[in-house]
């Protein structure tokens, strides 16, 4: 439905300025992510006026039609939130749909690479939100199948449209977890592939291969040194490592020393 | 020179991102930003692509491939509500929770159908498709509704004007949906959506 720009690997501080964002020292110190309350309330607020109003008709009848329309809109904006904005602001997750050139559509299950912008506890309260809410669907739909509550058709359709809604938000983010514990595992493999592949031949440059004057910029260009650290660089942000990318630039930049 | 391609292509990357974000007016940190442009710009889509079904032009096929649900919700809570509120008063709840079932549940079995023939459009493609295209008949509903208040009209009267509407939604969706199906199926794709859009027409008259 909507597009959204792909989650920028560089620049994390686009996602919330107010909140402290760090990128090059995750290993000293635990950053705190970022807050978003008012995503937060939102996340809850449609599922509370659905359920509410649901319940509240029990008592106090509005109109069924009125009661209708509120809860279908109400849970047609609460799926619009979710999917665009509490997914990306409170877990770091996102899922959207893209159509391809030749007509065919694509689908996209992302997590964020920087873990510090995502907020424990917020993560946790969008969790709870997300896969409460079609479980008390389907226990009303449970009840409305066997009347206990209230049975018509109409509310029937109420509890399977608001359950499929909510539903389908599960899923898509379900999966896009998953994508989350695949990369998880893909950057752990992917920290040895460069070590073990790119350490012993940057060892191999010695100081005596480099120019004995000061090391300016035009000199370092020609160095093949250089330029394996420029294409290191850049796949390192490619894959956005910024641990190993500080590694490395704090291994070269030191004047004349090759740490490693 | 592989390092160089490589370095070039994820500069491309790089690159074709920052436009999008651009394009897309990049990361807010509030929630009031994108709620109201982001709705600003949905609502504009939706007349935009019902512009394309009233009057189909070069690329309306294009425009509705971009599919949203926004607009047949809209569409099917209008004609929903002018149902039910021309239906007796025992009978609203269950038109109104009729229409909402006839429009999606017609809209799924005539999509399964298409991809069983062998369709390219994807699943909600085809929904957006038939969504939209239910508009004639809406605006059918909604001229009758407006001339119910003032006299009540005679079925005879009542028939042909929804007949056209419902020649011009099915000649709407054939635009679309007919490229989407092989030519010699293309007839078995079409009808399903003929009957649908004839029990749509059929609620309508008897409203």
């Amino acid at each position: 439905m909507m597009k959204y720009s792909p989650f920028h690997d560089d620049e994390p501080s686009n996602n919330d300025p107010t909140g402290v964002q760090t990128t090059s020292d995750q290993a000293a110190g635990q950053p705190s992510a970022p807050r978003h309350p008012i995503a937060l309330f939102f996340h809850f607020f449609f599922k509370g006026i659905a359920i509410g109003i649901y319940i509240l008709d029990y008592f106090i009848s509005f109109g069924f039609v009125i009661t209708f329309i509120v809860i279908t809109l109400s849970s047609a904006f609460d799926f619009w939130t979710v999917k665009n904005v509490s997914g990306r602001l409170l877990a770091g997750l996102r899922w959207w749909n893209e159509i391809q050139p030749d007509g065919s559509d694509k689908w996209h299950y992302e997590s964020t690479n920087n873990k510090a912008s995502v907020n424990q506890s917020e993560s946790f309260l969008f969790w709870v939100g997300l896969i409460g809410c079609p479980l008390v669907w389907a226990v009303f739909t449970v009840f409305s199948i066997f009347s206990l509550l209230k049975f018509s058709f109409g509310w029937l359709v109420v509890d399977i449209i608001c359950l499929a809604l909510s539903g389908y938000n599960v899923y898509s983010y379900i999966k896009c977890a998953k994508d989350a514990r695949k990369k998880v595992k893909g950057m752990a493999q992917s920290y040895l592939c460069v070590y073990t592949s790119v350490l012993p031949q940057l060892s191999l440059i010695s100081i005596a291969d480099l120019p004995h004057h000061h090391i300016n910029d035009t000199t370092l260009q020609s160095s093949t040194a250089f330029a394996y650290y420029r294409y290191i660089d850049s796949r390192l942000r490619f894959q956005g490592s910024d641990l190993v990318r500080f590694i490395y630039s704090t291994a070269y930049n030191s004047n004349n020393h090759l740490l490693i | 020179m592989g390092v160089d391609e490589e370095t070039q292509r994820e500069r491309e990357i790089q690159q074709e991102r920052m436009d999008i974000q651009s394009q897309e007016g990049g990361f807010v940190s509030t929630l009031d930003e994108p709620v109201w442009q982001t709705i600003w710009r949905d609502i504009k889509t939706v007349g935009y692509k019902l512009y394309h079904v009233i009057l189909p032009r070069g690329n309306a096929v294009a425009v509705l491939r971009d599919w949203d649900l926004w607009g047949p919700l809209l569409l099917c809570l209008c004609m929903a509500i002018m149902l039910s509120t021309s239906a007796q008063d025992n009978q609203r709840a269950i038109t109104f929770a009729l229409v909402f079932v006839v429009v999606w549940c017609g809209a799924g079995f005539v999509t399964i159908n298409a991809q069983l023939l062998g369709g390219s459009l994807s699943l909600f493609q085809s929904v957006c498709v038939l969504g939209y295209c239910v508009f004639p008949l809406t605006i059918s509903s909604f001229i009758i509704w407006i001339i119910n208040r003032i006299h009540s009209l005679h079925i005879l009267i009542k028939v042909p004007i929804v007949g056209v509407c419902w020649a011009w939604s099915t000649w709407a969706s054939y635009g679309f949906l007919a490229n989407s199906v092989p030519p010699t199926r293309r007839l078995l794709a079409v009808y399903p959506v003929l009957l649908f859009y004839l029990v749509i027409a059929w609620l309508v008259v008897v409203q």
